[in-house]
């Protein structure tokens, strides 16, 4: 599939005149302007297509409900990636088509390009491209990764492994062993793989910080639909979760699991297998198989920083170089299309000459930019105030 | 038997001219061609579907006494690829060092003080890639030879504004939103009323400017 911003990148190719012998004319050949092209790959129910659903859904709605619906439906548009943007750049912003617009910026001059993509191969394809910026846009799911889905947002496979793992589904970039919520797995009904219980604890290098492993219990199934705070009350139905099980356990098997305070109190999780490389049939779309070559990486989507931080650049060895594999992480939940957009206005309204120069000043004045604005718009009923950081060092 | 050619991406007078046993000359200035001539004007830059008349060849006869041996000097007939490197702020980029692959064999040199590279190559050659060694990273360009298009046409504007490092891509109609921000740039540094319209004023300064 050719990627949308082939054309752009397809510039150093150049047509040039031969020239007869005695003749003294030429052809000029100059670098140009400094193109930036940045790709935003939108995750599942956070991705273009979910906000025209659900923007659709809330224009047709009754009149009177349309207004109680109103400031909502404004959010949502805000929301969509590039046209959002627009709210602050107008005409400037040229939308080239319905996912992706060209800008330029007259203080850096600077021409920049931002595709949206929603599928694990166009992701992993920006990745992989030289001189990218790539912003991933979309849920965390506990640390595993990246998650690619269609417009429909229900229940599924698309939450997991993906119906065709090729295009949506986890791109694993996680910790080995992660806990998720049993609540979690039964509602988004999708597929997961349970860490065995043999009496011996999963080694702490293989398991997400967050994971208690002085607090870890070897649970049968009926004891992981418990209630924590009652031992004699089931939350759920083992049978829902067994069948949900990869492979199907049998009768008798333990697994490991623990109680931590998750989306709504203390619940209780199970440990899973969501390893990042080598991960077998049907994953290969991971990050252990990926040749990360972008110049700068950003990961919106909530507590990127301790899930996937450690990964991407001490476990892959995706480190600073000079100017190059710069990385930016969250330190709490994030509204990630707020924030997405957030740190695209501010990366386009850096008012300084920026062209063939470092990017590095242009990145650090967006990062305090842009947690600055989250800050200022934060509330309690929304809380955008994710915190962006840069770990340089790595 | 004498014939037409269709000019096909790529081919320029000189390329023709050889790869049918010809001096570039002989072709451009045959009567045969005068329309052609009259319509593009540099014999660097056709059009494809350009039709090039190539003429019989002519016998040419030499005197010469018997048993003796005489020697017959094959006229070379080499071409140049001419680049002059600017700056985003189209000033030369004077000193740099460079490799360059012209249908694989490799040259190197220096820019001189105007920022030109000249090297001699086949008329017919068709493929370079020009690398210019920056300090921390390389610079490279993949140069398609011949294939510049008369600027009275869409293409040659565009491929003229890009080598002029203004932001266009290839396709691009001249009513889109990419060429005409790059033609009011171009015209508001050559001197021209920023219209984004690509009249003959703006298409001889883009010519001028990019020096062929």
């Amino acid at each position: 599939m050719p990627n949308p911003w082939d054309a752009v990148l397809a510039n150093s190719q150049r047509s040039v005149c031969r020239q007869e012998k005695d003749s003294d004319a030429h052809s000029a050949l100059s670098p140009g302007v400094d193109v930036r092209v940045i790709v935003v790959a939108q995750g599942i129910q956070f991705n273009n297509a979910w906000f025209d659903l659900h923007i659709d859904m809330a224009e047709n709605l009754e009149i009177t409900t349309a207004i109680d619906y109103l400031p909502d439906l404004q959010v949502l548009r805000a929301q969509k990636t590039p046209h959002g943007l627009k709210d602050t750049f107008g005409d400037d912003l040229i939308m080239l088509d319905d996912s992706s617009a060209s800008y330029w910026s007259e203080a850096q001059q600077v021409q920049f390009y931002i595709f949206v993509v929603s599928t694990k191969d166009l992701f992993i394809k920006a990745l992989e491209t030289p001189g990218l910026h790539v912003i991933y846009s979309g849920h965390a799911r506990y640390g595993q990764g990246p998650c690619f889905g269609d417009a429909d947002d229900g229940p599924g496979e698309n939450w997991g492994n993906g119906t065709d793992p090729a295009t949506y589904g986890i791109y694993r970039m996680g910790f080995p062993l992660i806990g998720i919520e049993i609540e979690e797995v039964l509602k988004q009904k999708y597929s997961i793989s349970p860490v065995i219980a043999d009496g011996t604890k999963p080694a702490p290098s293989l398991c997400h910080p967050e994971i208690p492993i002085g607090n870890l219990h070897q649970w049968s199934l009926d004891e992981l639909t418990l209630d924590p705070h009652d031992n004699n009350k089931h939350s759920f139905n083992s049978a829902d979760l067994k069948a949900l099980l990869k492979p199907e356990p049998a009768a008798d098997v333990k697994f490991w699991g623990f109680d931590a305070a998750g989306h709504s109190g203390y619940v209780r999780h199970i440990l899973v297998y969501a390893d990042w490389q080598n991960t077998g049939d049907g994953y290969d779309y991971d990050l252990g198989a990926t040749d990360i070559q972008c110049r700068v990486f950003c990961h919106f989507g909530c507590s990127s920083f301790i899930h996937n931080f450690p990964i991407v650049r001490e476990r892959k060895q995706w480190q600073r170089e000079g100017d190059y594999k710069f990385a930016y992480w969250t330190q709490k939940p994030s509204t990630c299309p707020y924030t997405t957009n957030a740190w695209l206005s501010s990366i386009l309204a850096y008012s300084k000459p920026n062209n063939s120069s470092p990017w590095e000043p242009s990145l650090k004045w967006a990062l305090q930019h842009t947690n600055d604005y989250l800050k200022a718009i934060s509330s309690p009923k929304w809380n955008y105030a994710c915190d962006i950081i840069d770990q340089k060092k790595l | 038997m004498s014939s037409d050619y269709t000019v096909k991406q790529g081919d320029c007078i000189s390329s023709v001219a050889y790869e049918h046993g010809f001096f570039w000359e002989t072709l451009w200035n045959h009567v045969a061609n005068s329309a052609l001539k009259q319509k593009r004007k540099d014999p660097n830059v056709l059009m494809e579907g350009d039709v090039v008349h190539i003429p019989d060849k002519t016998e040419k006869q030499e005197s010469g006494a018997t048993k003796k041996k005489h020697k017959f000097k094959l006229k070379s007939v080499p071409a140049k690829l001419r680049l002059r490197l600017l700056d985003s702020k189209q000033e030369p980029r004077a000193n740099l060092s460079y490799t360059i692959k012209i249908d694989g064999a490799l040259f190197q040199g220096t820019t001189d003080a105007d920022g030109r590279i000249e090297h001699p190559i086949q008329p017919n050659a068709h493929r370079a890639l020009l690398t210019i060694k920056l300090k921390g990273k390389d610079e490279k360009y993949s140069l398609n030879l011949g294939h510049v298009d008369p600027v009275t046409e869409p293409s040659g504007v565009q491929q003229r504004l890009l080598n002029l490092g203004y932001d266009c891509r290839p396709g691009d109609s001249l009513t889109s939103d990419r060429i005409q921000t790059a033609v009011k740039m171009f015209q508001k540094k050559s001197g021209l009323t920023q219209t984004g319209v690509v009249d003959d004023a703006t298409r001889q300064k883009l010519k001028d400017a990019h020096g062929s």
